[in-house]
């Protein structure tokens, strides 16, 4: 039985190969992502290790908050720690190290380097103690005075600045500079390797001013006399730290470091390997599809070999034997297609940041995961067809019998409208809000629709087939009634056909009608909130710009009001216990000992305002209370939030700031119109001196309105003047700096459209697949018509419109699906604020379904071809 | 002339005149395709016996219900009522797996056409059977089939690169090499030119004659039926005559008579 | 051997020294045998003979289905092999018929759409009249709406035979037209071809192995090797048994 499926598979090794296709590329994305994380992640962690491998110890702060991203916010060290560090016997030399954010302007004045998705731009100060330096000085020497500064090499590179050059650097908290660059440093020991962050050093001094934090370290890092290992240094150390800060070795640093640029690397990682997954699954698809057609097609062969006394199972057998080999020779050639992606991704990535030389990793995990990717996901798609091919009688080795069972049992359709009033109750509770997190339920709704969909979707494929192709008779003839009679013949194999293409349709739905909601919730509010003039911004950055623009521009002439808005992060405390270590009591966080804090509570994002001047700028609709009142050591909130919470005016909530601690404020105003649905708590700039980290002091933007006496000409020139000093911040109309808010979305877009519409291409192979496959099927029918008269012209076009019914069968459903699901998470996410509401992109949903139409078409151009060329006598002659 | 036959006995009278079980028999097989306007009654009680060691054709006009007859004798379909016997076994009552030993082991098939399996050689698909059994085939045995089949230059040979001719004989030596008890010919010659026709009719009889196989066999051409040591004439699903001996002339003559049913 | 003694007034099809070899080599077939043979308008023509004597190769060849290796086809006055693609699908469409002995019909299209089939693909206008007195002819009048899968053998064969008067074609090839039928319906076809013959002058070749079906014809034409070997008119099923078994040895 293993020779007859051997040979039978070698017999049909075209049809096979294209059957197998879609899985390929699967695979390889699969398979090129794990290699490049597998590679990534082992450069990286060099990377890292190289840098930091001569830390004995590190102090610093317990307080942390993890961002929504990875990565984590730390309070500072104070500077005086350092002496009493340095003074521990166990310790040969101690540094405090400042990590801060500043941009390198190039000559063009443009920044270099990214401001916002990407590596950061980060400013350091120079540090002597060689074992305790994270860069090694590749040219030129360290900064000695304060006009001085080292860039990182690539950086330097980039910018065409050589030694001796002035460089200007803007620091968002602190303004513009000029410095003369004295030397150039890298990772690695020629100072050579970059992690494709943006690196400038300066003397201590000059980066305190220049970040906006003086007397305060990120980190102190230490090295231990000779003898003495990082355990025994650390425990040394922690005895003369006051209680909010740790010691931890060196060791448990890399590895914390290591795990933080993991994290990243991991982001991008699962977002392609999510794609490639998609993929896969729409192979599947494809295989089932092919092999029952394949399986329908050997009926008589099947039929005699149960004649000839083959036992069920030895057919079934057979035929996953032959699902086996596709598979696996899909899974090797993915593999091989993913370490030729991996090398050519590799080489791409080099470019931006320093890789180890050479191929990159294989890991024995990434070939399995291959193979049995491959293999697994083919013979599970072809076990159905199997089990079809088993039920085959010895009968149908001598009559015509007609496989084509196309009736649609009871049970499939019990089972889908079951599926279909679970998934609406579901949704319906999740959207109705009345369970905690709707976003679960609204989750298992869609769960429940996808299957239903894959369900049904057989019982309605023949009717849509029918109201589809109703114009097509007058359109083509009897070539437009034969194309809608054939998809809608069987309607099995017309849903299978159609499902993969609904699949990525559908996911391109969500995604554009997501993408368009949240867009258009800045472009509401800042066009139809803001009453402002203009909005003075950082073009673009995640950073603000220096606060003393906004001051020097409120005391302009021709400007009568300049609100300037901030962000920060903090975790709402109040009745949320602290993970305290044993043997505390209730004590205040900050004069615990022990492990580092954790509080399990989200990060909300706070938005600092000048409480006299927002309001006139910013219709935040009905104030209750006075926003005179809103001073320091008060907050105002959205009314929906506040009544969400039970909150009152003169309420007292507790917050928790990394740097500033846990802090007992008073609500003092509430307002029913938040500007941004996601940032509710609005705080007084004042307290923003207190509480915030130091990269939360800056502007994000100024609103500026134009005096009485001034044109609005006159305010924008008299602006941009000011603003002219600084080379990342510019003048906009608020409608344009909405749609930049809006267009940081696209370049992720972008890249999600391209994954997605790999996984639509996929579908249409599998269309292609499919009519070619039951092109054979039909042959004898073919051969009629042909025998008849029919011309090889009108049999093109019967195909042809018979995968354009199929093609729009899939994408009306993908819509259908796509929107439906999108418009139940967006209102899903405006019950919890972080949404207004949903918008659909019509036009671009419009060109997805011509699209689709015309991909109908060209998926039948081969077997188009293939049907006219089958020769008459041939066809009618098959017994 | 037609006569009629009394076959409700369970045994025969073989060549010598002993007692022996049939080799295939049925009893009231009645078998409908279809259903209510289209339904169409293929065999319409049929009694009749098959002897051990003999050559029996069954003949009859299109849409007799002989090839119907022959495919449930042969356990390929099931009767709507009545009962079919293979030697002591009833069909009706096996499980699928049994009926799949059954065709391995005790039956042997030569089709009109679609005989061959397209994708394996002329020697692989005369081991077919016995390869799908697990079975390691007598070495001697299936030389001496291949050899009396004229294929010995033929076994690497794909179906498609084979004439009809061989690949009938290719056929009828897969039905000879697992030896079974009873093998069924549908038309086994319908497609071939008269010398290549007589060929396989030629084994055929070899199988009956030399190896003391059982042969029925369904055919429209009198001269195939010939070769047969009986004939059974069936019309609109009931068996209307049965002749002994046959010749071309006879089977003509009887021919004749049984169209203008 | 040649041309029929009844004088037909004229030829509907023709074969002149038709060659036709299958294969090369080995397994080299020669159907077709330097054959020549003529078939007049308003004839119902059998071709008997036994397996292998190229009965339905010649058919397929004066229908357009096939090419000779050698010789000439014509149909009407037309010479086949100087017809494009284009123009035998053209001819196949309006000048010829054809009734298969299985799977004539389209499975999706129902017994309405079956039978006016060729002219819908040709786009031309037809005389409904005309399609009128076939459907009553063949009985069918109330199948109409029926797709294949609920029609019986018969009644299928019946739309074949339709769909094949409908265009008014000049020749109507029928290949085993009974072949898979019992006997009262094949009978019933038989008899709608034979009075399609004398009610509407068509034309019919028919390839049979059954002497009852070739007793409706005018004229059976013998085969074996790829030669025509005789010829009988005014058969009777008798007769062509007779024949068939004098030829058999």
């Amino acid at each position: 039985m293993l020779r007859i499926a051997l040979k039978s598979a070698l017999a049909h090794k075209r049809r096979l190969i294209t059957t197998g296709i879609a899985i390929v590329i699967g695979v390889t994305f699969m398979t090129g992502t794990l290699i490049l994380s597998d590679t990534l992640g082992t450069a990286i962690d060099s990377l890292v290790s190289d840098a930091y491998d001569e830390y004995d110890a590190v102090i610093r702060s317990k307080e942390v908050q993890t961002l929504p991203f990875g990565g984590e916010i730390r309070a500072t060290v104070p500077a005086e720690i350092e002496a009493a560090v340095s003074a521990v016997p166990e310790v040969k030399a101690a540094a405090g190290n400042v990590e801060g954010f500043a941009f390198v302007i190039g000559k063009d004045g443009e920044v270099l380097g990214s401001t916002g998705l990407g590596p950061p731009s980060l400013a350091f100060n120079w540090i002597d103690v060689p074992e305790l330096q994270v860069g090694t000085l590749s040219e030129g020497r360290p900064p000695e005075n304060d006009d001085e500064v080292v860039l990182d090499f690539r950086t330097a590179e980039k910018g065409g600045f050589r030694i001796g050059d002035t460089v200007t650097i803007e620091s968002p908290n602190t303004g513009t500079y000029e410095f003369e660059l004295v030397g150039l440093t890298g990772l690695g020991e020629a100072g050579d390797e970059t992690t494709g962050s943006t690196i400038s050093v300066y003397t201590l001094p000059t980066v305190w001013r220049v970040v906006g934090q003086p007397n305060k370290f990120q980190y102190i890092s230490a090295v231990g006399t000779g003898g003495a290992s990082q355990e025994e240094v650390v425990e040394a150390i922690t005895p003369v730290l006051p209680p909010d800060l740790e010691a931890i070795t060196g060791a448990a640093y890399v590895k914390e470091q290591q795990e933080l640029f993991g994290q990243f690397v991991g982001l991008i990682t699962t977002f392609i390997l999510v794609f490639g997954i998609i993929a896969v699954f729409v192979g599947a698809f494809i295989i089932y599809n092919s092999f029952s057609i394949i399986i329908a097609q050997r009926t008589r062969e099947m039929g005699l070999l149960r004649a000839v006394g083959a036992g069920r199972g030895q057919i079934l057998g057979s035929v996953v034997i032959e699902a086996v080999l596709v598979g696996l020779a899909a899974g090797i050639v993915g593999l091989v297609s993913g370490i030729g992606i991996a090398f050519a991704l590799k080489s791409l990535m080099g470019s931006f940041f320093t890789l180890p030389p050479g191929p990159p990793t294989i890991t024995p995990d990434s070939v399995l995961v291959a193979i049995l990717v491959g293999l697994l996901v083919t013979v599970v798609s072809a076990l159905i067809p199997a089990r079809r091919a088993a039920k085959i009688t010895p009968i149908a080795a001598i009559t015509e019998v007609e496989v084509d069972s196309s009736s649609l049992s009871r049970g499939r359709k019990v089972f889908g409208t079951a599926l279909v009033v679970t998934g609406g109750l579901s949704l319906y509770l999740g959207l109705s809000d009345t369970l905690g997190n709707p976003l679960t339920a609204v989750g298992i709704g869609a769960a429940c629709f996808f299957i239903a969909f894959a369900v049904l979707g057989p019982v309605i494929a023949a009717p849509m087939s029918r109201v589809l192709g109703k114009p097509l008779p007058a359109l083509a003839g009897v070539s437009g009634r034969l194309a809608r009679e054939n998809a809608a013949r069987n309607p099995k194999r017309t849903a299978a056909t159609a499902a993969a293409l609904t699949i990525g349709v559908a996911l391109i739905s969500v995604i554009a009608v997501m993408a368009a909601s949240f867009k258009a919730d800045i472009v509401d509010s800042t066009t139809n909130q803001m009453t402002a003039d203009y909005v003075v911004s950082s073009g673009g950055s995640f950073f603000g710009f220096n606060p003393a623009i906004s001051e020097e521009i409120a005391g302009l002439d021709s400007v009568g009001i300049a609100s300037p808005l901030r962000y920060t992060g903090a975790q709402i405390t109040t009745g949320i216990g602290m993970e305290v270590p044993e043997g505390d009591t209730d004590q205040p966080l900050s004069e615990q000992s022990g492990e580092p804090t954790a509080v399990d509570a989200p990060l909300e994002f706070l938005q600092g305002i000048d409480p006299e001047t927002y309001f006139e700028v910013v219709d935040a609709g009905e104030l209750v209370g006075d926003p005179g009142s809103l001073t320091d050591g008060k907050f105002a909130l959205a009314e929906a939030r506040a009544e969400e919470e039970g909150l009152e005016i003169g309420d007292k909530v507790e917050f928790y700031f990394v740097e500033g601690g846990r802090v007992e404020l008073e609500l003092a105003l509430t307002y029913s119109e938040p500007l941004d649905p996601t940032t509710v708590y609005y705080l007084p700039l004042s307290s923003f001196e207190k509480y915030a980290s130091p990269q939360f002091r800056n502007d994000f933007a100024l609103l500026v309105t134009s005096a009485g006496g001034s044109t609005r000409a006159e305010t924008k020139a008299d602006v941009e003047e000011v603003v002219a000093v600084s080379p990342m911040a510019e003048v906009k109309d608020p409608a344009d700096w909405g749609e930049e808010q809006a267009a940081m979305l696209n370049g992720l877009l972008g890249v999600i459209y391209l994954l997605l519409l790999l996984a639509v291409g996929v579908a249409l192979i599998g269309i292609v697949n499919t009519l070619t496959l039951s092109i054979f099927e039909r042959t004898r029918e073919l051969g009629l018509l042909r025998a008849v008269g029919m011309s090889r012209a009108q049999l093109r076009t019967a195909v042809r419109w018979e995968s354009v019914i199929m093609a729009v069968i899939g994408t009306l459903i993908g819509l259908v699906i796509g929107i439906g699901l999108a418009l139940a998470i967006t209102t899903a996410l405006s019950l919890q604020d972080f949404l207004s509401g949903p918008s659909l992109p019509v036009v671009q949903l419009v060109v997805v379904s011509i699209l689709a139409g015309l991909a109908g078409v060209a998926a039948s151009i081969w077997p188009a071809g293939r049907a006219a060329r089958l020769n008459v006598l041939d066809a009618i002659a098959m017994e | 002339m037609s006569t009629s036959i009394d076959v409700s006995t369970v045994t025969s009278e073989g060549h010598d005149g002993a007692r022996q079980l049939a080799a295939a028999r049925t009893h009231r097989a009645v078998k409908v395709y279809g259903s209510a306007e289209t339904a169409v009654r293929a065999l319409d009680g049929i009694d009749v016996v098959f002897d051990r060691a003999m050559f029996t054709a069954i003949m009859g006009p299109s849409g007799s219900g002989k090839s119907t007859l022959m495919h449930c004798l042969a356990g390929l379909d099931d009767l709507t009522s009545g009962e079919v016997w293979l030697g002591e076994t009833q069909l009706g009552r096996l499980s699928e797996k049994q009926l799949t030993r059954t065709r391995r082991e005790k039956l042997g098939f030569v089709f009109q056409a679609f005989n061959l399996v397209p994708s394996l050689t002329a020697l692989e698909n005369i081991t077919l059977p016995l390869d799908l059994a697990s079975r390691r085939p007598d070495k001697t045995w299936l030389d001496h089939v291949i050899e009396t089949v004229g294929l010995g230059q033929r076994l690497a040979h794909r179906p498609c690169e084979l004439s009809g001719g061989q690949q009938q004989r290719v056929a009828v030596a897969r039905a000879l090499a697992s030896r079974p008890e009873v093998i069924f010919a549908d038309e086994p010659t319908g497609n071939l030119d008269t010398s290549s026709g007589a060929e396989v009719l030629d084994l055929l009889r070899l199988a009956v004659r030399e190896y003391g196989r059982t042969v029925v066999m369904v055919t429209h051409d009198p001269v195939a039926a010939s070769y047969s040591e009986r004939v059974v004439f069936l019309a609109d699903g009931k068996i209307v005559d049965d002749m002994a001996g046959p010749t071309p002339e006879r089977v003509i003559d009887r021919m004749k008579s049984v169209g203008e049913v | 051997m040649t041309a029929a003694t009844t004088a037909p007034t004229s030829i509907a099809a023709q074969a002149v020294h038709a060659t036709k070899v299958y294969g090369s080599g080995d397994t080299a077939v020669r159907a077709l045998d330097d054959l020549s043979a003529e078939f007049g308008t308003g004839q119902y023509s059998a071709i008997m003979g036994p397996s292998g004597s190229g009965k339905s190769t010649l058919m397929h060849c004066m229908a357009g289905l096939d090419t000779l290796t050698d010789g000439q086809v014509f149909i009407g006055g037309t010479d086949l092999s100087e017809l494009s693609e284009k123009e035998l699908t053209q001819l196949r469409r309006e000048k010829v018929g054809f009734v298969f002995q299985a799977f004539n019909l389209v499975p999706t299209l129902d017994a309405q759409e079956n039978i006016t089939l060729p002219m819908d693909l040709g786009g031309s206008a037809y005389d409904d009249g005309w399609v009128d007195t076939v459907i009553d002819t063949v009985g069918l009048r109330d199948r109409l709406e029926h797709r294949p899968a609920e029609l019986s053998g018969g009644q299928q064969q019946r739309v074949a035979v339709a769909r094949a008067m409908a265009s008014r074609p000049e020749i109507i090839f029928a290949d085993e037209p009974t072949g898979n039928l019992d006997s009262k319906t094949g009978h019933e076809i038989l008899d709608f071809m034979r009075s399609a013959v004398d009610d509407f002058g068509q034309t019919i070749v028919m390839v049979t192995h059954d002497p009852m079906a070739a007793s409706y014809s005018d004229r059976v034409v013998f085969l074996a090797d790829g030669r025509i070997v005789d010829e009988m008119l005014e058969p009777t099923a008798e007769r062509v048994l007779d024949k068939m078994k004098q030829l058999g040895e």
